[in-house]
């Protein structure tokens, strides 16, 4: 179905394969830029990763002005700016970010500082309210194959100083260029690869049932799920299968692109807010929280979880199965993708697994819902349906 | 040959559109505050906004503007002079802003349709005043239209002359 209206942007340059990394200095120069700042963490510092991306720039004209690598693993706007502080002392003119998720988000922050002129950054929450092109060039290595955020538009810091978790939606976060080489994910651990490969497989799965799906983001979706059946198992089984890394990097991208144009749904409002009340891992809550939130969805949108039957379980399946039973089969294939993945590699399959207590669904559903996620989910939900889908999921 | 010649094309105004727009806007906020007054949900929605809460709608690029906010406890229409506010939803269009207002659209299909901007704290503010707007359209808008722009009617525990009457003679 054709939406009466829609709208659709993904300007990120994508660099995939091998070697990936050796190309930035070109990409830098075409951008205008020669002295990057790179925002990552310390323990992407001590591992190696860091070094890996500037041995990479080596025999250029590049010069890195600063390694800031002070980035927890929830970004906030303390630390933006900071960052954006040894951004403006170094002199630099372009971001380099190596992470996961908050390393991005982070990084996207430093970016509205610096274009803004304004280290109030909580002035810039909401929704496609940024008018200035950003002012420097923004390359994007992401080190985890889930989060999506080198190509998405969204980015989520908090204000310690009042507790809270702030949203900020704009084309102008979009990187200009994301780096994919599987040298930068092949040391993440079996469990954080399935864990993460989750996520990426929830992004596409609530892209494509959203409502604010269309055709091009429903590609993204398509194609992300078939390469996350096709690859997650293999690089949960052997974190060196370089192609599976590859594969499971470009899902990962694909499905950042597909929610980034239709946002995400129940399973992402529920498991934002296990993230924040109970300290659950993101991808972890996915695991959890995907087979109910799909089957809270079915009778809304059928239709969609019928066609989603065919990248995550496979032609023959697809085939085989009834046309009047492929949605509620989609949900059966996502549970037995979870229940390999669990024997495999020991990913949780219960809200109760990773430390969520009884006690804490009320607190968790009164901040599911105020997630914008609530939103874009075909089916209203209440507070109360959030509880039902908790107690599921316990 | 003659000098091909280029002038500037000026689009002009709706004035139609903006009068009915301002009009609806008047109404739209009477009818919140209505529904504020009586509407428990609605009530407890606003509850958990701080004193001198103020939001704005408008339709860019020069209004026609509606001002909410929350004055001695109530939530309350505080007329449409654009003022700073902690939450201002900016529609793009004044079509775009015709059809939430008009009910031909629902607010979850406009923001999925990127209709609309929304400036200030998404969470804490944005997604209550969605859920109150769910209930206030479901008061105003005949159930007809209220069933086909909302997922699910909520259910409602005044009747819509008594939110009607509340909105145009503050009865």
């Amino acid at each position: 179905m054709i939406p009466s209206y829609y709208e659709f942007l993904n300007s990120v340059k994508i660099l995939s394969g091998k070697l990936a990394l050796d190309n930035i200095p070109h990409e830098l120069s075409s951008l205008g830029a020669k002295r990057p700042i790179i925002l990552t963490n310390d323990i992407l510092v001590e591992i190696g990763l860091v070094k890996t991306a500037v041995d990479a720039l080596k025999g250029s004209d590049i010069v890195i002005g600063a390694v800031y690598g002070s980035i927890p693993i929830d970004s906030s706007v303390k630390v933006v700016n900071e960052a954006a502080g040894v951004y403006r002392d170094k002199n630099c003119d372009s971001i380099i970010a190596i992470g996961g998720g908050s390393v991005i988000d982070t990084a996207k922050g430093v970016s509205v500082v610096i274009t803004e002129n304004d280290d109030n950054l909580m002035k810039y929450a909401g929704a496609e309210i940024l008018k200035k092109r950003r002012a420097m060039p923004f390359i994007v290595i992401p080190t985890t194959a889930g989060t999506g955020s080198e190509v998405t538009m969204v980015a989520v810091i908090a204000d310690p100083d009042r507790n809270v978790k702030m949203e900020f939606l704009s084309y102008n976060l979009l990187p200009d260029v994301a780096v994919l080489d599987p040298r930068m994910t092949r040391s993440l651990p079996a469990r954080a690869s399935a864990s993460t490969g989750m996520d990426a497989l929830s992004h596409a799965v609530e892209a494509y049932t959203g409502i604010q799906k269309n055709p091009l983001s429903d590609a993204y979706a398509f194609a992300a799920i078939k390469l996350t059946r096709e690859y997650l198992l293999r690089v949960v089984e052997n974190g060196n299968d370089e192609e599976a890394r590859l594969a499971m990097a470009n899902a990962s991208l694909m499905a950042g692109a597909a929610f980034s144009n239709s946002m995400v749904g129940i399973v992402h409002a529920i498991g934002h807010a296990c993230g924040g009340v109970a300290h659950v891992a993101h991808g972890d809550a996915m695991t959890i929280l995907l087979p109910h939130g799909m089957e809270y969805n079915l009778d809304a949108v059928p239709g969609y979880y019928s066609d989603l039957l065919l990248p995550l379980a496979g032609p023959e399946v697809y085939a085989a199965t009834p046309s009047g039973e492929r949605a509620a089969r989609s949900v059966s294939a996502v549970r037995e993708l979870i229940t390999l993945l669990n024997s495999r590699c020991g990913l949780p399959t219960r809200l109760r697994d990773v430390g969520v207590q009884e006690k804490d669904f009320e607190r968790i559903a009164k901040t599911a819902i105020n997630d914008g996620a609530v939103v874009m989910n075909p089916r209203a939900i209440a507070l109360e349906d959030v509880l039902t889908v908790l107690r599921k999921a316990y | 040959m003659a000098e091909k010649r280029y002038e500037d094309i000026v689009p002009g105004q709706k004035p139609l559109k903006t009068m009915l727009a301002r009009a609806v806007f008047w109404f739209l906020g009477r009818g919140f505050q209505a529904a504020a007054a009586l509407d428990s949900k609605v009530r407890e929605e606003t509850a958990g906004w701080p004193e001198q809460f103020t939001m704005v709608m408008k339709i860019e690029p020069r209004g026609p503007v509606m001002v909410m906010g929350k004055r001695k406890g109530e939530f309350v229409y505080l007329g449409s002079k654009e003022v700073e506010a902690h939450l201002a939803v900016s529609f793009k269009s004044i079509d775009a802003a015709l059809k939430v207002l008009l009910g031909l659209s629902g607010i979850d299909q406009s923001f999925a349709e990127h209709r609309f901007s929304m400036k200030g704290d998404i969470i804490a503010y944005g997604m209550p005043l969605t859920r109150c707007l769910y209930r206030v359209e479901a008061y105003l808008f005949p159930p007809f239209i209220a069933r086909r722009i909302l997922k699910k009617m909520p259910e409602k525990e005044r009747g819509m002359l008594r939110i009607y009457l509340k909105t145009l003679f503050n009865l």
